[in-house]
């Protein structure tokens, strides 16, 4: 028997609208009102400013370790605005700008990079999975949420994000083939910003595209422009729509650049080269952005301080706040804190009411002996 | 009243929770149409549908990550790990989520979900189907862990396990699924976690089990009663963890005063008891 090709054959399409020197293609063109093309740029440029201004706090010692989206604003905006309130959105640890769209304050993400729990915790009302660090594991979770949506008949869709560094990961592949075989309301964004620390992508996969990796698992896979905030809203409406249709999941790859550092604990410069950094700042999405607004005659004055003003005044009510209660530590591990829990409890509080006592408690009397142990044990007590 | 096996008791537990409630849900692989490798869920499938006795793909880890998503969405899942020998594939998602959940978001989300997975060895299996792994799970803060020892407790501890509000590891042990019959009522009744028994009183010695070792310390202590004459007490943990210290501490040390030891008081004794 010769060997036949199979059908359907497959295909990854890749989609601009709004290319780095500003040329528009009007056929795609979304359908975006001044408002919301307003609103999208203003929550670019908070999302670029706080980035700036997180880098420096981390800098000054004001909040920990963190790791910017410079660069990668159109893909998150673009994607996290087709959502509705009602929808839940899944970030990995590099999603500030989709945060803040999502409705989380500016001081829980201050927080959060300062180390304290506080910064996860959604407000009741919210939606949203806090940050995930552990690289691609929320992807199955994302999932689990869709489902739960579908068995129950809920009008969801979410929304998962992940870098390109963890479509190496096995939750990745999991996650995509559950999805593809249980149909549910999903959409996968991946953020590819050609470096998962050090490694490029051409380390990280073989594979032409990430979006063909859909293919595998039977979902549609649609390769964007990820600086281009046009093309991504049209890609993510598309398969926002699809989702919420009952006709499954999609995978978007939204090809970006990290334009900074992993985390602030990183020094890019031992890995890649400045020309490479240069190069895709020339594609930076907010630039082409700021064009097609002034083309529009859309662009406000005043924006930049007053987003700063914002920025500025959450950064004082952060550092206004009180330290975190030592305490609260014990009071998340178990919906109703067990015996041994509670004691260890007592004992940090015992310890904070009179450290000096603590340090010079005498050794508690021994215990008597076990009540009926033989005095031939083997074991000494 | 009937008298069941420890599969039959774990499948009653199933079935009438899902009776109960609609957010319980079923997933691991083969735990529909086949009803599990070990028959705990069998026709489970077949009463409640194959959207709430999910046939998932060949994927530990997913799932897992799976059951905590539909967890923080209000599902109560309970997922199938077909051998805890595997179980090494979702680690991460039971460490680093489905216990942490609660603590990451202070509250605001938390992993009411089972995981239920059978251990132990003696039953000529081969490797990663004899395993015994209690230790990695009952030292994680944020889990519960839960062993039963035969049909009437397991069936017991299982409904209370599905109410419980955190997650919970529950081990099955092989050797017992079909080695006794007991009688187990009709009607749910939940045996709460927390809480150790003591199967044997006894003053002399006192010896710790869980699981299938239950019946091999209560032998022990039969033998040593009759060889030589010493009295020993059999505590049945049933929640490894969080651990009931004070079972523990009463059977080995008179407790006088308070109600509450301090924690001192209970550190100590427990060192000096060697199961």
């Amino acid at each position: 028997m010769p060997r036949t090709p199979l059908e359907p054959r497959f295909s990854v399409e890749y989609l601009s609208i709004l290319d780095s020197d500003g040329n528009l293609d009007s056929a795609l063109e979304p359908d975006l009102s001044a408002t919301e093309l307003k609103r999208l740029y203003r929550a670019m440029l908070l999302g670029r400013r706080l980035d700036e201004r997180m880098v420096r706090l981390q800098r000054q010692g004001r909040i920990g370790t963190f790791a910017p989206i410079k660069g990668q604003e159109a893909s998150q905006l673009g994607s996290v605005c087709t959502l509705r309130e009602s929808d839940w959105m899944v970030p990995s640890f590099r999603e500030t700008a989709a945060m803040l769209w999502r409705g989380w304050p500016i001081e829980k993400l201050l927080m959060t990079f300062a180390g304290q729990l506080e910064g996860c915790q959604p407000a009741p009302e919210q939606h949203d999975l806090p940050i995930t660090i552990p690289v691609g594991t929320q992807l199955p979770h994302a999932f689990g949420l869709a489902y739960a949506a579908q068995y129950r008949g809920d009008d969801v869709v979410v929304m998962a994000y992940f870098g390109d560094g963890a479509t190496s990961e096995g939750d990745f592949h999991e996650a995509l083939n559950f999805a593809g075989v249980w149909h549910v309301p999903i959409v996968f964004v991946c953020q590819n910003n050609q470096w998962a620390i050090s490694v490029p992508l051409k380390k990280q996969t073989h594979s032409r595209t990430i979006a063909q990796k859909a293919l595998a698992y039977g979902l549609p896979g649609l390769q964007v422009d990820g600086n281009d905030v046009l093309a991504v809203y049209a890609a993510t409406k598309e398969a926002v729509d699809r989702a919420r249709e009952g006709n499954g999941p999609t995978l978007i790859e939204c090809v970006t650049y990290r334009l900074g550092v992993h985390t602030t604990a990183d020094d890019p410069t031992k890995y890649r080269s400045e020309e490479e950094v240069r190069e895709w700042e020339r594609k930076d999405p907010l630039t082409r952005f700021v064009e097609y607004l002034r083309k529009k005659n859309l662009l406000e004055d005043g924006l930049e301080q007053e987003v700063d003003a914002e920025i500025a005044a959450a950064v004082k009510r952060f550092e206004a706040m009180a330290p975190p209660d030592v305490l609260t530590m014990f009071d998340h591990a178990y919906a109703e804190k067990p015996p041994e829990l509670l004691a260890q409890r007592e004992e940090v509080a015992s310890r904070l009411r009179s450290p000096d006592e603590s340090t010079a408690a005498p050794e508690p009397p021994p215990s008597p002996p076990m009540r009926g142990q033989r005095k031939t044990s083997r074991w000494q007590n | 009243m009937a008298k069941l096996n420890m599969v039959k008791a774990l499948n009653l537990a199933l079935l009438q929770e899902m009776e109960r409630d609609q957010d319980v849900v079923v997933i691991g692989e083969d735990v529909g149409v086949d009803g599990g490798v070990f028959r705990v869920t069998e026709d489970l499938h077949r009463k409640f549908g194959g959207k709430r006795v999910i046939d998932s793909p060949l994927a530990e880890s997913a799932i897992i990550g799976t059951s905590v998503g539909m967890a923080l969405y209000g599902l109560k899942p309970v997922c199938e790990i077909q051998f805890s020998g595997f179980a090494f594939q979702c680690f991460h998602q039971i460490e680093n989520h489905a216990a942490r959940y609660r603590m990451r978001t202070q509250g605001r989300f938390h992993c009411q979900m089972v995981v239920r997975m059978p251990y132990g060895g003696g039953v000529r299996a081969l490797e990663h189907h004899s395993e015994s792994e209690e230790q990695f799970y009952a030292h994680i803060p944020g889990l519960k862990m839960v062993i039963p020892s035969g049909p009437r407790n397991a069936r017991g501890l299982l409904v209370a396990a599905l109410r419980d509000p955190d997650p919970v590891i529950f081990f099955e042990h092989k050797a017992l699924y079909h080695a006794a019959k007991e009688d187990v009522p009709d009607e749910i009744e939940a045996l709460p976690l927390g809480h150790a028994d003591v199967v044997r009183e006894g003053r002399d010695l006192t010896i710790i089990a869980y699981g299938a070792m239950v019946r091999v310390a209560r032998e022990a202590a039969e033998t040593l009663a009759s060889e030589d004459g010493a009295e020993c007490e059999v505590i049945d943990l049933l929640t490894v963890s969080p651990l009931d210290r004070e079972t523990i501490v009463a059977s080995g040390l008179p407790l006088t005063g308070g109600a509450h030891p301090s924690r001192h008081r209970l550190r100590r004794p427990l060192r000096r008891l060697r199961s």
